[in-house]
């Protein structure tokens, strides 16, 4: 990517050392940054004024409810999921592995009475789901998406197989209440959602932990140098998500009060395009989980939308698989004009240049299959000083 | 220089150019002739890159003209350039490791031979002969159904060579084509550009390595600030002399200081096998002090202090203040007070994407911390003070360390060792692609370390930085460790000479290429004669 390093600018001229900080570049970027933050809100904004405008029942409350409780645990899964896209793995295991969780709850807390006791369970069980993913990641070295793929059709069939294909009902009253029960004028699930959030948001923003999962799935070479435990990092990023599958399991409960060995087939990929649509890159190591509940809250819109306009589910899933498409290009899309900006920006760089946003897929071909002049597009974007 | 005047003759006449305004290249003229190796020198940005661009294609010149043998050209694309018979090699590879030489050439090829018997598919057999050719015609051996992937850098970078020469190129432009190469295998790249010089193609290089100017090149252009401030046959010019030429007046080499060695060993290894299964190696660490491990490739030295880092487990023991430790991992490594800086900095040594604060905390990301929650203005501040210290220069401590130079980023790494309290900075290559300026700024930022008590062991294949920077020098050949010397006892001379092993007659002698010009004259000549053209452009007038 030759054509992406362009030489230092030079001017004013004669008194600059060669290695001047480009004095546009704490003006330009914030801008591609804020359009980087801004886009996926801005969607859902117009998408609910849109549907806000068209549909008198689209902010009744009882549809808002509704909406954010669907959401709810898709959300709990892919607020995970960030963890472990951001460290560059992958975790399908989530969707099934939370319908075994629902189904192991259900049957403890069916057969006990205990509802503490079926918690517990559950938690175990996504503990346990978290480590042997992580362990099998890390320690045999299996490509995590083989890795999570094996174990959520073991999950799948583990469920079922404990089942025999049905569901598991006979919940506690006191666990039953729960689906009625509201917070603050919430229904619990949503409250319960928020609260994951805010523990993850925390998680990832604020520890060292989230920190270094970013270093890891941005350069895991690098963390490893730094004296970063990297086989610690992604064990415990798969127990976020072992955890998140456990969390969703439990919710799945509270909704449908009973074990679902079918439910949750697609909610893993469910979960992986509300982050990518988000802004999380499927690359590692850029990404928050702030952007996974904006990215949620687009999926959710939208499927309430199509839902009360009377839409049939089919066609839902045509309309929701080219969001998530065209979602994916407008990352593209954003890269390219951050990219142009760096472009201006960069300065010579002395060893192997590693363009910063782009991957190596889109290096420059052997004999100069670069595409274009960039000067005209600098020029658009740049306006002399 | 009769001769030179009917070569084919290729370049820009007042060559212009500004990225929205900001001005990179301030009336150019370069010229290159058929048979002639022309060097390129220049700081970093001080234009080098833009004006192979505007060579090959990729921009278009705000102005100037481009000219092929008297005649104005216009290259629109890259392709245009190729087809006029420019080809060009980036510094960078771009090559398919887990393909053959041959299918790496395939992919570069324009038309490659079809069989219509087989639908159109390619003709492997007659493609295979004609490689053969090309690679015989470069003098080059290679298997042409090795895997890019299992060659050394320098046979990689002959092939990129090689898919450059597939288009028949009357010009070739080669963007720094020995910089991330050890001696020996530049040499063997230069020997390449002497064969291609022979056969008439004319050749412009950039390089950083002044030496191989003088050992290589007919003429140079410097470019100083995005001007020309010379054109001349590089015959009867000292290094000492491009260098002034590149910087100006610009302090260009680090003044030594005193020493600051201390009688105390910081760091003990005994019985470390370097190469599997070869013999006990004893290396002793002073507090203060700055040891470099000199070597070819495959000696060792370069292991010793990947081992010292943590980044390879050591083979043997290690004992820091006197205490035995383990040093398995660079987690090791750090608990214990190393650091590690690897030679690929982008690749290894920082997550370009994010921000400069991060990177220099992030091997002490605990400290910024407290219970485990990360104060970003402390991340900030360490960033900004830093900055400060080391002369960091960043628009601000959250951007992206990818938009930093070459030695701004390996003053983040600095920093990063030094936040996380290191007494102990292995470091691979210290200052591979850094500038002149910024090279003296690194080497002085190690010697305030080792003022300080600390101590700092080095791998450089840069001979003048061994012998600027060093109080000793420890001598690694085949795995063992020949000859510890203070730096008093070296010079250019001798250091090659004992790295290359030539003083115990066991081996025949090969001679880096940082012996410059002696190395071409005596040591190994060169492979083919020179041609009439060149060489009298080569004697003194």
């Amino acid at each position: 990517m030759t054509l992406s390093k362009a030489d230092r600018p030079a001017a004013p001229a004669t008194s600059r050392t060669p290695e001047e900080p480009r004095p546009r570049s704490s003006r330009s970027r914030p801008r591609g940054e804020l359009f980087d933050m801004l886009f996926v809100p801005g969607v859902v904004a117009a998408l609910v004024v849109y549907l806000a405008a068209t549909n008198d029942n689209f902010l009744s409350r009882i549809n808002v409810t509704n909406v954010l409780t669907q959401a709810s645990i898709l959300a709990i899964v892919a607020f995970g999921m960030t963890f472990v896209i951001m460290g560059r793995e992958l975790d399908l295991s989530v969707g099934t592995g939370s319908a075994l969780i629902s189904v192991l709850g259900a049957t403890v807390m069916a057969d006990t009475g205990s509802i503490w006791l079926g918690v517990l369970v559950c938690l175990g069980a996504g503990i346990v789901l978290g480590l042997v993913n992580g362990a099998i990641v890390t320690f045999l070295q299996v490509p995590s998406f083989i890795t999570t793929l094996g174990t959520m059709i073991i999950a799948g069939a583990v469920a079922l197989a404990m089942t025999n294909g049905g569901v598991v009902s006979g919940l506690p009253d006191g666990f039953r209440s729960l689906s009625t029960l509201r917070v603050a004028g919430l229904p619990v699930l949503v409250v319960g959602t928020a609260v994951v959030f805010l523990a993850l948001w925390w998680l990832q923003r604020q520890t060292v932990f989230g920190y270094q999962v970013l270093a890891v799935g941005g350069n895991t070479e690098a963390a490893r140098l730094s004296g970063i435990s990297v086989s610690r990092i992604r064990m415990l990023i798969f127990l976020v998500t072992g955890l998140a599958a456990a969390l969703a399991g439990l919710a799945l409960l509270v909704r449908v009060q009973s074990g679902q060995p079918n439910a949750n087939g697609t909610l893993a990929l469910e979960a992986i395009a509300a982050v990518v649509v988000g802004g999380t890159s499927l690359n590692g190591g850029r990404g928050s989980v702030v952007r996974t509940l904006w990215g949620v809250l687009l999926i959710a819109v939208l499927r309430n939308g199509l839902d009360i306009s009377g839409i049939s589910e089919d066609y839902k899933n045509i309309v929701l698989g080219i969001v998530f498409i065209l979602a994916a290009s407008v990352d593209f899309l954003r890269r390219r004009l951050i990219r142009t900006r760096v472009r201006t920006l960069a300065v010579e760089p002395g060893g192997v240049h590693t363009d910063p946003v782009a991957g190596p897929a889109d290096r420059a071909g052997p004999s100069g299959s670069y595409g274009g002049t960039p000067s005209p597009d600098l020029r658009t974007t740049h306006p002399p000083q | 220089m009769s001769v030179t005047d009917e070569a084919p003759s290729f370049g820009v006449r007042g060559a212009v150019h500004d990225y929205s305004g900001v001005v990179v290249l301030r009336d150019v003229d370069f010229e290159l002739r058929g048979g002639e190796i022309h060097a390129l020198l220049g700081e970093n940005g001080s234009g080098k890159s833009t004006l192979i661009k505007v060579l090959t294609g990729a921009v278009r010149p705000t102005g100037g003209t481009l000219h092929c043998d008297d005649e104005p050209v216009v290259f629109p694309t890259p392709q245009a350039a190729q087809a006029a018979g420019v080809a060009v090699v980036y510094q960078n590879y771009n090559l398919f490791p887990d393909l053959s030489v041959e299918h790496n050439l395939l992919a570069g090829a324009r038309r490659p031979p079809r069989r219509a018997a087989l639908f159109g598919a390619v003709d492997h057999r007659d493609w295979r002969r004609r490689v053969a050719g090309l690679l015989d015609r470069l003098g080059v051996h290679l298997d042409p159904q090795a895997l890019v992937g299992s060659l050394g850098p320098a046979e990689r970078k002959f092939v990129e060579i090689a898919r450059a020469m597939l288009l028949e190129p009357r010009f070739l432009i080669l963007d720094e084509p020995t910089a991330s190469l050890e001696p020996e295998a530049a040499e063997q790249v230069l020997t390449l550009m002497r064969t291609l010089r022979g056969q008439g193609v004319g050749l412009a290089f950039v390089s950083h390595r002044l030496d191989e100017v003088v050992a290589v090149a007919d003429r140079l252009t410097v470019l100083r600030d995005g001007a020309r401030v010379a054109e001349r046959r590089v015959a009867g010019l000292s290094t000492p002399e491009m260098a002034r030429l590149m910087v100006g007046d610009r302090p260009q080499t680090s003044a030594r200081r005193s020493s600051t060695v201390r009688p105390d060993v910081l760091v003990r290894l005994r019985d470390v096998q370097v190469v599997e299964g070869g013999p006990a190696v004893d290396l002793e660490v002073h507090g203060g002090e700055i040891l470099a491990l000199a070597g070819l490739m495959g000696s060792g030295a370069a292991t010793v202090v990947s081992m010292l880092g943590g980044d390879v487990p050591l083979r043997g023991r290690a004992e820091i203040d006197g205490r035995p430790v383990a040093l398995r991992t660079a987690r090791d490594a750090q608990r214990h007070g190393i650091g590690f800086i690897p030679e690929d900095r982008k690749a290894r040594g920082l997550v370009l994407g994010q921000s400069c604060a991060v990177n220099i905390s992030l091997a002490s990301l605990g400290e910024v911390a407290r219970h485990g929650q990360v104060s970003r203005r402390r991340l900030v501040d360490r960033a900004e003070d830093y900055r400060r210290r080391l002369d960091i220069r960043m628009a601000g401590p959250e951007v992206p360390a990818a938009v930093l130079s070459g030695g701004n980023q390996q003053k983040v790494m600095v920093a990063k060792l030094l936040a996380s309290g290191v007494r102990l900075m292995a470091v691979e290559e210290p200052t591979q692609g850094v500038d002149i300026g910024g090279r003296a700024q690194i080497h002085d930022l190690f010697r305030d370390f080792t003022a300080g008590g600390g101590a700092v062991v080095l791998y450089s294949t840069d001979v003048s930085e061994v012998l600027a920077l060093a109080d000793r020098v420890c001598i690694f050949r085949h795995g063992r460790l020949t000859h510890v010397r203070p730096v008093d006892e070296l010079d250019d001379h001798r250091l090659t000479s004992l790295t290359s092993g030539e003083d115990d007659g066991s081996r025949a002698a090969v001679r880096p290429v940082r012996a410059g010009r002696t190395a071409t004259g005596s040591a190994a000549p060169p492979p083919l004669a020179r041609t009439p053209a060149a060489s009298t452009q080569g004697e003194p007038r």
